[in-house]
């Protein structure tokens, strides 16, 4: 059997870990920049506010609602998804990490003698030492226990697939656009011809489903029928490409602002390529003014690396060299993208070296160390000179960021006595 | 070489092979002592105007929330918007001043050590 475990309205939820004042009431959690909604609670569904929505076309219903809004608090939000991870993995370490507020558990090894006693069990735990209120699924496949979790968000907070009358219940209460892996383009070609839950898909005829899906999606429906055949493991692949991008707060024209941008989304994206232990040979820089402008410039420019490297220092120098050739002064700019390609194993990339540099690592226990003192005290506290954090106006707007309670000594929750 | 000193505090080099140097022995960290349970160990900050409390202003709270509160629990409650030390006692929540608090105030976490400057 499997487990899915999901956080309910995740980053609502953290934030009312530390504003628990707010338990009961409306909040939503806003993107980068405070321009749309990307998180709800319960009672801002229930208002009818969709999800990415822009802020300014619910401006009368969030000031009506008395809604709490917060700008994106991604450290918090990690941090709080890591303990719950940390937690699973003492239940058992045969987990899959599917996202920052999904998890699936393989029960295969584990002694339960009831499932929903060991589910409310684990449960209670997250909610205890977390704070964070969640709802488990479990079935005899992973797209069952997700199936599971659905039902469950409706009916008390946790559901166990494990007899057919069960399972037969639950799927005919799913809508077969909402089936794990059904696209907005076969779901209405199957309601025309009379399928409209995930229990009617189930008990199709399979000549007749072959006609309609590929081999995923068959597997999805045998999935749904209780034989498990996706791949179960924690599949944090690494990344072939990396890309770091962000709309500016305004828009931007001054060169030595895009310099400082596109030093630090180089640095961010190269700290991302060092902490999957990987190398890059080719550097992309993409600079765009806003598609709403009179006169639209959109330019990218890449370049091959003489080398192979996770050097911040290197990257910068690249990508910095690329801007100055898609700059024009003529206009302002609303978005740089830094992307990095060509991504292989630093090991094995080392390994095919016959004579590994002695700057190189040097420069490698630099990076490192960098890499450690950010980890430690905040992404930021070291950087290269080039990524002028002052006044930039570039920095995405968070004015309703909450503070990083976990993740900064600075931003500690108070306690009054 | 390792070093050592004698009583009179003079510093002297023994010719001692460095017992590090066969087995490596990470240096103490003060989360051996203080952190548990790193996934349900949160750190908090004091704000106190009160003097006879023996915890200073901007002191460093050690709170997990994974644990029960016992007799003489010191621990973080949630009271209206505010968050506020309390003392378990007769299985019940006082204010560190000793007045009574509220029932329907819920407890947050439970204070393990408390950090402050000296």
């Amino acid at each position: 059997m499997y487990a899915h475990i999901d956080c309910n309205n995740f980053f609502a939820s953290c934030e009312r870990l530390f504003r628990p004042e707010l338990e009961g009431k409306p909040v939503a959690v806003l993107s980068n920049n405070d321009g749309c909604i990307i998180a709800r609670s319960a009672e801002v569904k229930a208002l009818g506010i969709t999800m990415g929505v822009p802020v300014f076309q619910v401006q009368s219903i969030v000031k009506a609602q008395g809604i709490t809004l917060f700008s994106a608090n991604f450290e918090l939000y990690g941090d709080i998804s890591e303990r719950i991870v940390t937690i699973l993995r003492e239940v058992t370490p045969l987990i899959e990490v599917y996202s920052i507020d999904e998890s699936f558990l393989d029960l295969s090894e584990l002694d339960i003698t009831n499932l929903s006693t060991w589910a409310k069990n684990v449960q209670e735990q997250i909610r205890k030492e977390v704070g964070m209120p969640v709802s488990i699924g479990i079935g005899p496949t992973k797209t069952l226990a997700k199936v599971a979790t659905t039902y469950a968000k409706k009916h008390g907070g946790i559901a166990v697939i494990d007899n057919d009358a069960i399972r037969q219940e639950v799927l005919e209460g799913l809508p077969v656009e909402d089936v794990w892996g059904i696209g907005w383009r076969t779901a209405p070609k199957l309601r025309e011809r009379g399928v409209t839950n995930a229990w009617q898909l189930v008990s199709a005829p399979d000549a007749w489903l072959k006609q309609h899906f590929n081999i995923s999606g068959m597997r999805m429906v045998d999935e749904l029928r209780g034989t498990s055949c996706l791949v179960f493991g924690d599949k944090r692949e690494k990344r072939q490409s990396i890309m770091v991008s962000r709309a500016f707060g305004h828009k931007v024209r001054a060169y030595h602002q895009l310099e400082s941008a596109t030093a630090s989304f180089a640095t961010r994206a190269t700290a991302k390529l060092r902490s999957q232990g990987s190398v890059c040979s080719k550097v992309v820089v993409y600079l765009t003014t806003s598609m709403h402008d009179e006169r639209v410039r959109s330019v990218s420019k890449s370049i091959r690396l003489p080398e192979a490297t996770a050097d911040t220092g290197r990257i910068i120098v690249t990508t910095l060299g690329l801007l100055e050739e898609l700059y024009d002064p003529e206009f302002s700019y609303q978005k740089v993208m830094i992307m990095l390609l060509d991504i292989v194993d630093r090991e094995a990339w080392q390994l095919s070296l016959t004579d590994p540099a002695r700057e190189r690592d040097e420069r490698e226990r630099l990076m490192a160390g960098v890499d450690a003192l950010n980890a430690r005290y905040g992404m930021g506290t070291v950087w290269h000179a080039v990524e002028d954090k002052s006044r930039a106006q570039w920095q995405s707007k968070h004015a309703l960021r909450s503070p990083r309670y976990t993740t900064n000594w600075a931003e500690l929750p108070t306690v009054k006595a | 070489m390792s070093k050592g000193s004698v009583d009179d505090g003079v510093v002297f080099h023994a010719g001692f092979p460095n017992a590090a140097e066969d087995e490596r022995f990470g240096s103490l960290s003060l989360d051996d002592i203080a952190v548990r349970r790193r996934s349900s160990t949160f750190f908090w900050r004091l704000e106190t105007d009160v003097p006879e409390l023996l915890w200073t202003n901007g002191s460093v709270l050690v709170v997990d929330r994974s644990l029960e509160p016992h007799e003489g629990s010191i621990v973080v409650v949630a009271s209206d918007d505010d968050f506020v030390l309390a003392r378990f006692h007769n299985e019940q929540l006082h204010r560190l001043d000793g007045t009574h608090l509220e029932a329907d105030v819920s407890v947050w976490g439970i204070i393990t050590y408390c950090l402050q400057k000296v």
